[in-house]
């Protein structure tokens, strides 16, 4: 049989993680009692050990070092991904969306030809149309069109690429976040922060390389699996961190026990841990081993990095932060600091952008702006630190959502609601990005002229996923895990790169 | 009826035209060599296979006509091809009667229905491969004209952008399919008007809007995108055409602008460079700003002494030897880390010091490290004396000085860096316009001084109950 044959297969190709998984070259040099066989076998299983790709360091996954920097197909532009997920869909016809046609169609009915075959989560009967609950003005060199509820993003607009034609096919929080995150509606699956440090590790080994912060009073909808690693091994899932307190519960030692004590009982469990190992082969119990590491160095430098009491006045100032507060604006800084200490993916989610129109704090001209208020002036400042920094450049920033939000006001049960409110909307929303590789200044993707549908430039979440990918050096469609007998990608069958917007 | 005739029934043609020549060849041959007593049993198979040739050359000709008629060949060049199909048919079926009447001018009818199958063939050819395909194989050279080799273009700054940048561009990737000879789309590219008039899908150039001009939007499409031009089993144009092409739309698509009469943007500057010294440059544009040149690789045992030591050492990507260090996991810069990543000089184009404590004395030793291309000192003790030892340094293209000691005065001496193109420069309480006035003089594509700002507004701390009224 020739080696080329059964490497392709996809089985063989998972039974050869497995190997690898299963022995670092430490154990294949220690434990095998023919080592020269061993490396032979290594040399009949070309795809299995890494070295295919032809990376001169020959270090790809390693389970013992999971984290270690590994290089990408290509050279990318981006280093690091802040995510900004608005949980709960921000209403892209109060921000991005500039629509004067569906101003003149406010108060009337909607006409049936939007409802034929519709379905949408609270919407029933025939809605009426809501004209746009803010003025919109161009802005910067490029013309971009933001609404005034962005007062400061108004003036970075020429750093931004504003993708106004995404689309998914979830009008379900969890689901459509879940799909946003993971690439599918369904739970299990690897959060694309999980699938970028599987492929890039970290540079920072004192550090987890996928780090996640959450504001807004909750988590997301879709619970934690929008940051959880699916298949992929468990050290690359989202490590939640807290802005205020301890930023990881537990990270102080407890009364009476010092340093010494707590690395004495972390070498005596990774000992009972490596003759686990040595006993079952099972990679998980090495990640384990790995983490247990990772958490006792953690426990001196992260409290450091998620302090932001050390950062000079001038710069909570320009975000708005306040030291011991747990807010969006510490988030947004914290990010800051994770990307400057080598930290790979950062998850920010913020709640509370659910604006149905049920009261006051959950109306488009109410509620949305008080969170466009906490959140506008952060994120301007995140942009600027970092161009001033020379991190722009190889930090993307992604700005989004699950979903959208209608054209028509919502009337749940067919009512009138008592606050000016717009129903989940998949068709078409909005997404912006910037800095690592994106070209600033410039609109993709049109709707009609109320924002319901696409009628150019039509994005796909998968588009986003591909591109965010691309921008880190990976082929979206190479970057893949065998699992259950076949190889699994973000993107799945799916996914283009949006070239236009690439810098 | 019409579009089943010319869209279906049409493109059959290119498929059905070898029939009739199969079969009449082969009748031909059956003819002459059942004229020999050893061969004379092929005698009646001679009027069948001619008459089989004769319907099925009037199946070419009628689905040809059709095909003709969907509009993607120029009438022109079809009028040659399209006639002597018609007449290689009525000389077919002359040929069958004259042989069934054994005729006395048979032999003649062989010989001219023969001349008119030729003919027909070459200029059915020559509508599908190009002027000249045939004669490419007696010249090989004449078919590498048709990749793009760009002369080189000495005072690029004073040449016409169209003439001699996008036209010969154009020519090479584009002709073959939107010129005089075929107009697939009904578009043709090889003169101004006609890129100006645009196609059956109406204009493709929208002057200053390359994102609206489906000339230049198609390019960028994904491969496999079905709209994807040029199709995807033709030669693509590369990165540095692309460049080209984009920045010639997004100037205005003028047919007689010159190079200096345009704005440049970072991308096609390095485009026109090439174009300088007449080379198409690299396959991925991406990657110009790295050595052309891969270097050997580096030996792994000193990259896994510097991993031990705390440093993140990683190659720029698969398959690629040029290496990126980043000190971030370092508690000491000792003598041995400096000399290990010495010995890795020829990989290392990336080293990051920032955030590790790093002064004046070291940029002795990162001075050695002559194949840096992007350095970042950001947030370290480094001042003017540290940065004026990084003269040897002459690839640094990337240069992160935010928040060190260096004063304006400082980097003047950044001026025989002739790669430089992106510097960053923010320190709290320094006037962003004395860098500028400092750096006057270094060609550069992007200069940070920072000092931003984010007022706080009124609004920003109000909370609303109800509405804003108007």
């Amino acid at each position: 049989m020739k080696p080329k044959h059964w490497a392709n297969k996809p089985l063989s190709r998972e039974a050869g993680h497995r190997v690898l998984q299963h022995f670092t070259r430490r154990h294949f040099i220690r434990e095998s009692a023919m080592g020269l066989g061993a490396l032979a076998l290594g040399s009949i299983l070309p795809g299995c050990l890494g070295k295919k790709e032809g990376n001169p360091l020959g270090m790809d996954f390693d389970p013992a070092h999971p984290m270690l920097p590994r290089a990408p197909h290509f050279p990318g532009r981006a280093r690091s991904v802040i995510f900004i997920h608005m949980a709960g869909a921000p209403s892209q016809l109060e921000l991005f969306s500039y629509k004067p046609e569906l101003a003149k169609l406010d108060g009337q009915d909607c006409p049936p030809s939007l409802l034929e075959g519709k379905k949408f989560a609270f919407i029933r009967g025939v809605p009426k149309m809501l004209g746009p609950q803010a003025k919109f003005s161009q802005h910067g060199e490029s013309g971009l069109w933001l609404s005034e509820n962005l007062p400061h993003l108004s003036t970075v607009v020429d750093d931004m690429a504003l993708l106004n034609a995404v689309t998914t096919d979830q009008f379900n929080h969890a689901p459509a976040q879940l799909l946003m995150q993971t690439g599918t509606p369904r739970q299990g699956r690897p959060s694309i922060g999980a699938w970028v440090t599987y492929g890039l590790g970290t540079e920072n080994q004192n550090l987890p390389g996928f780090v996640v912060l959450t504001s807004g009073g909750n988590n997301p909808d879709a619970g934690k699996s929008v940051w959880g690693s699916g298949f992929l091994p468990s050290v690359y899932q989202g490590v939640q961190c807290r802005s205020a307190g301890d930023p990881v519960l537990f990270i102080k030692d407890p009364q009476g026990m010092d340093r010494d004590l707590r690395r004495a009982s972390i070498d005596a469990i990774n000992k009972i841990n490596q003759q686990e190992y040595e006993e079952y082969k099972d990679p998980e119990i090495l990640s384990r081993i790995a983490q247990y590491e990772m958490a006792y160095k953690m426990q001196i430098s992260v409290p450091g990095v998620m302090d932001i009491a050390d950062e000079p006045a001038y710069i909570h100032e320009m975000y708005g932060t306040e030291p011991g507060q747990s807010s969006f604006a510490n988030n947004v800084l914290l990010a800051r600091k994770l990307v400057e200490k080598g930290v790979r993916f950062i998850q920010l989610f913020d709640w509370g952008w659910d604006t149905h129109g049920d009261s006051a704090g959950n109306a488009v001209d109410v509620g949305l702006i008080n969170k466009c208020r906490k959140v506008d002036k952060p994120i301007t400042a995140l942009l600027l630190d970092l161009k001033q920094r020379g991190l722009l450049d190889e930090t993307l920033v992604v700005w989004g959502s699950e979903f959208g939000r209608t054209p028509m006001q919502e009337n749940r049960e067919g009512k009138q609601m008592p606050f000016k409110g717009r129903d989940h909307h998949a068709e078409a929303f909005s997404i912006w990005m910037a800095g690592g590789g994106i070209k600033g200044g410039l609109t993709y993707g049109e709707t009609d002229e109320i924002g319901y549908s696409i009628t150019s430039g039509k994005t796909e979440v998968y588009d986003i996923q591909a591109t965010i990918l691309n921008r880190l050096g990976f082929d979206h469609e190479k970057l893949t895990y065998p699992s259950q007998g076949r190889e699994f990608r973000l993107t799945d069958l799916s996914g283009k790169v949006i070239h236009p917007i690439l810098a | 009826m019409f579009h089943f005739f010319t869209q279906t029934l049409g493109r059959l043609h290119p498929l059905l035209v070898h029939l009739p020549i199969g079969i009449l060849i082969l009748a031909i041959l059956f003819y002459f060599l059942s004229r020999r007593e050893r061969f004379h049993s092929l005698q009646p198979a001679v009027s069948v296979s001619l008459l089989i040739g004769f319907f099925t050359a009037l199946l070419s000709v009628i689905t040809g006509y059709g095909l003709s008629l969907g509009g993607d060949y120029a009438a022109s060049a079809v009028v040659k091809h399209q006639w002597a199909g018609i007449v290689t048919v009525i000389l077919t079926g002359a040929t069958w009667y004259l042989h069934h009447k054994k005729h006395t001018l048979e032999l003649g009818g062989w010989v001219a229905m023969l001349t008119g199958l030729v003919l027909t063939g070459h200029w059915g050819g020559s509508l599908t491969h190009g002027e000249g395909y045939l004669a490419g194989m007696f010249s090989p050279a004449s078919d590498s004209d048709k990749v793009y080799t760009p002369k080189p273009i000495p005072d690029i700054e004073e040449a016409v952008v169209y003439t001699d940048i996008i036209q010969p561009i154009l020519e090479a990737r584009c002709y073959s399919c939107h010129s005089s000879t075929k107009q697939k789309g009904k578009l043709r590219l090889d003169q101004p008007e006609f890129i100006l008039k645009g196609g059956e899908e109406g204009k493709v150039l929208s002057p200053g809007n390359p994102e609206q001009s489906s000339l230049i939007e198609r390019l960028f499409l994904q491969d496999k995108d079905e709209d994807h031009m040029p199709p995807i089993e033709k030669p693509q144009p590369g990165p540095q055409e692309l460049a080209l092409l984009h920045w010639w739309v997004k100037t205005g698509g003028s047919f007689t602008m010159k190079v200096k009469e345009g704005q440049k943007d970072e991308k096609v500057i390095p485009a026109l460079a090439f174009l300088k010294e007449g080379k198409a440059g690299p396959d991925k544009m991406e990657e110009s700003w790295l050595p052309i040149k891969n270097p050997s690789s580096a030996d792994p045992k000193l990259i896994q002494s510097l991993i031990a030591k705390g440093w993140a050492i990683v190659a720029l990507a698969q398959g690629m030897n040029h290496l990126s260090a980043n000190a971030i996991g370092v508690d000491s810069l000792d003598k041995q880390s400096w000399d290990l990543l010495e010995k890795l000089a020829p990989q290392l184009v990336e080293l990051r010091l920032g955030q590790c404590a790093v002064g004046d004395a070291d940029m002795a030793q990162v001075a050695k490290l002559k194949n840096l291309h992007r350095l970042f000192l950001e947030n370290t003790k480094v001042t003017d004396k540290g940065l004026a030892l990084l003269q040897p340094l002459e690839h640094i293209r990337y240069l992160n000085l935010s928040r060190t000691q260096v004063t304006p005065a400082g980097i003047k001496t950044l001026k025989p860096f002739k790669e430089l193109r992106y510097l960053y420069l923010y320190r709290e309480g320094v006037n962003g316009k004395l860098w500028l006035e400092n750096a006057g003089s270094i060609p550069l594509s992007a200069i940070d001084t920072g000092g931003y700002k984010v007022p706080t507004l009124a609004s920003d701390t109000i909370e609303l109950t109800e509405p804003i009224k108007n």
